[in-house]
């Protein structure tokens, strides 16, 4: 029996994915990714900052990401919810796993370095936000361009120039979210609000372009057994395989 | 086989199906108590404890336990919180408080309303207990007599213990509060809510009463037994030595 | 197939100590230490529920997390998030609706495997305070070292310089994945071997919780 999901798509079928970079002028990187009626921005802010002395010549690299009430009614305002604080910590894992932005490469001269702050807001809530918001941080760190910032050596002095260098993006994590009913039954990928919300559990699984798994999270829920673990993970790749395609195609447009 | 038995350490999920084939015959439909759930043909464990049978189809599992879940039938001993025209609200250590009516006490009627006062405690039986509705208590049997409920004289000392050891005090083979009351005279209410009232004559006693009590959690029956024998020769000294052991 | 068991025999996790019922005014409450890594936890339930918080079908599941310094940030909070959802698995909430279950974790001391350890201690917990519960949950952490070795329950140090890590939480009957968190870069075989690893070292842990409930009520049973 094929099982139909409420919006017609079958149990292993993304929703459209539309991306769209560099739509803010005033960040240095920026991207919109919406996922069915899910939509996410993403800005890339820099500023400059002293390494720490413990990892000198370090740059950092923060992600947050913010659920306000604009995006869904579930969501009050105030300070951050756990559930968003959650994913921002997901992201921030995400960056530091796969080691896509390298630390290091943030270094300027000496103590200088950059301090990027990845921030994310969700405009509309429709399930799936940490797809998307994978989706949207990469593609915003893709394209982002900081400007070439020269320390004089006679006094020190900081000089912003003209001239932007493309941020040095080493890996494509990209996560696929599964959600199921019961244990191992009714398995769906990219949930919709209520697919999510009433779901016996959540997987999401991040992939990079070599094959090599980052990250699988499973907070809890409904136990799964070994066989739909293995089934998540091979449709994961094959999913992941049209975002990295959907992504190259995005970055080549971008060029040209 | 005996008429009850103390079968065995059980956790949470585990299936006793086959263990209780054993233990009931056909004849009777086994009767599952506390601690335990069907699902389709199996009987599943739900709490961590020992599991107990009763001859001939009584089975559940005791628990160490501190929160009280209202269970219809029970006798508990509450406080009166709050007082109305009507009613009263006491605090019986569950998540809800319970509703008392002031009509359900002996002889009661509109115009004749028992005088709670808010502190006041009440040895109650739980009325109704449902999982989506407060509890509520009476304070009459189905005669309409009191029996021994009712509002308990303020002189008394109220205790908490976990709700085991109330199980196991009340329990009809435990000599404790027999082979006490030999020695010391005193009165006693023990509520299925963990909450137990006694007054003796003197606050001494009231105390190795209290003590007794308290440390017969630990123990088994011939423990209790040489505790109690040791309260009854008066060997103060003997007492509390076998309590801190 | 052989080659592996044999490994899986080498494999073992630090002494595990708990003691149940340590404080006094809790309805249930547990401290476990995994080796060097202690966590507190104390539960509190059924009891009444914020009104904001009330679920008209099943009890509201409140877990606080307390780092041993400092206030809790977003890595405690996703913590806290997986133990919530851990555990609220495993637990009978429909039982108690318009309820409130309130968990409060402490971490004491950490030297690796934090969270699955935190996952252990709260489900000790939850088993002292007698609250109904559908099966037990066991964790496991375990790391992939810079040469590919795995490791189980490794500590602190190895955990930092480990090329991956792992924690896993078993369910006690069928002994499937209730939860999984990882950190680093790994393959697909890598986080299988993982896996199996941790899921025949529950077994251990599984074993444990059977024993602390066997010396509690070790003067109460027949013999």
């Amino acid at each position: 029996m094929v099982l139909e999901r409420s919006d017609g798509r079958d149990c292993w079928k993304t929703r459209r994915t539309i991306i769209n970079v560099g739509s803010i002028g005033t960040a240095y990187g920026s991207a919109l990714v919406r996922r069915g009626k899910t939509t996410i921005v993403c800005g890339v802010k820099g500023e400059l900052a002293n390494s720490r002395p413990e990892n000198p010549g370090d740059g950092f690299l923060v992600v947050n990401l913010d659920l306000p009430p604009l995006c869904c009614p579930l969501f009050k305002p105030g300070p951050p919810s756990e559930q968003s604080q959650s994913i921002s910590q997901f992201l921030n894992d995400i960056v530091t796993s796969s080691g896509c932005v390298v630390l290091s490469d943030l270094s300027i001269e000496g103590q200088l370095v950059w301090c990027l702050f990845v921030d994310i807001i969700c405009l509309e809530y429709d399930g799936n936000v940490i797809d998307a918001a994978v989706l949207a941080m990469l593609a915003a760190l893709t394209n982002t361009k900081l400007p070439k910032i020269t320390v004089s050596n006679d006094n020190g002095e900081i000089k912003v120039s003209e001239a932007l260098e493309i941020l040095a993006v080493k890996s494509q994590p990209v996560t696929t979210t599964f959600v199921y009913q019961q244990d191992g039954g009714h398995v769906m990928v990219d949930p919709s609000f209520e697919e999510e919300y009433d779901a016996a559990g959540i997987l999401s699984i991040t992939l990079q372009e070599d094959g090599s798994l980052v990250k699988l999270y499973k907070p809890g829920g409904l136990q799964l057994p070994d066989s739909v673990l293995e089934q998540c993970i091979a449709k994961a790749r094959s999913l992941s395989k049209d975002m990295w395609h959907l992504l190259k195609t995005v970055s080549e447009t971008v060029e040209t | 086989m005996a008429n009850r038995l103390n079968c065995r350490v059980v956790l949470p999920g585990e299936s006793i199906s086959n263990f209780i084939s054993g233990l009931v015959s056909d004849n009777f439909k086994t009767v599952l108590g506390p601690g335990l759930q069907r699902h389709s043909d199996e009987i599943v464990v739900t709490k961590c404890g020992i599991l107990k049978y009763k001859k001939p189809n009584l089975v559940w599992v005791e628990s160490h336990e501190k929160r009280y879940v209202p269970v219809r039938g029970e006798y508990v001993i509450g406080i009166i919180t709050t007082k109305g025209s009507e009613v009263v609200r006491a605090d019986i250590g569950a998540g809800d408080s319970a509703v008392l009516s002031l009509l359900s006490f002996e002889g009661a009627t509109k115009r004749n309303k028992p005088n709670l006062q808010v502190g006041d405690l009440v040895y109650a039986r739980v009325l109704v207990a449902s999982k989506d509705m407060e509890p509520e208590l009476v304070c009459v049997n189905s005669h309409g007599k009191s029996g021994e409920l009712g509002v308990l004289p303020s002189s008394g000392f109220l205790f908490t213990v976990p709700l085991n050891l109330v199980r196991k005090i009340l329990c009809p083979s435990c000599p404790l509060l027999k082979t006490l009351g030999e020695r010391i005279p005193y009165e006693i209410t023990a509520g299925a809510n963990g909450r137990v009232w006694i007054n003796a004559n003197t606050i001494q006693n009231t105390l190795l009463v209290y003590n007794a009590i308290s440390f017969a959690e630990h123990m088994t029956p011939e423990e209790v037994n040489i505790m109690c024998s040791e309260i009854l020769h008066g060997n103060q000294e003997a007492t509390l030595v076998t309590m801190l052991k | 197939m052989l080659s592996d068991n044999k490994e899986n025999e080498t494999q073992s996790i630090r002494t595990l100590s708990a003691e149940l019922s340590n404080l006094s005014r809790p309805d249930g409450s547990a401290i476990v230490a995994q080796g060097d890594t202690v966590v507190q936890s104390a539960v509190y339930g059924p009891v009444e529920v914020r009104p904001n918080k009330e679920l008209p079908d099943k009890a509201y599941f409140d877990i606080v997390y307390k780092p041993l310094t400092g206030l809790p940030g977003c890595p405690e909070k996703l913590r806290e998030r997986v133990i919530r959802n851990t555990l609220e698995a495993t637990l009978l909430v429909n039982l108690h609706p318009r309820k409130s279950i309130n968990l409060i974790l402490q971490e004491m001391q950490n030297d690796g495997g934090l969270l699955a350890c935190c996952i252990n201690s709260a489900c000790m917990a939850l088993m002292d305070a007698g609250l109904a519960m559908k099966c037990l949950v066991a964790a496991l952490n375990a790391v992939i070292t810079t040469e590919g070795d795995v490791l189980l329950d490794p500590s602190l140090k190895q955990e930092e310089e480990a090329k991956a890590c792992f924690t896993f939480a078993f369910e006690s009957i069928n002994h499937e994945v209730i939860t999984s968190n990882t950190q680093g870069s790994y393959s697909e075989t890598e986080f299988k071997k993982c896996l199996e690893i941790c899921r025949s070292a529950s077994m251990k842990v599984f074993d444990f919780y059977r024993e602390c409930v066997q010396r509690r009520f070790s003067k109460e049973i027949d013999r």
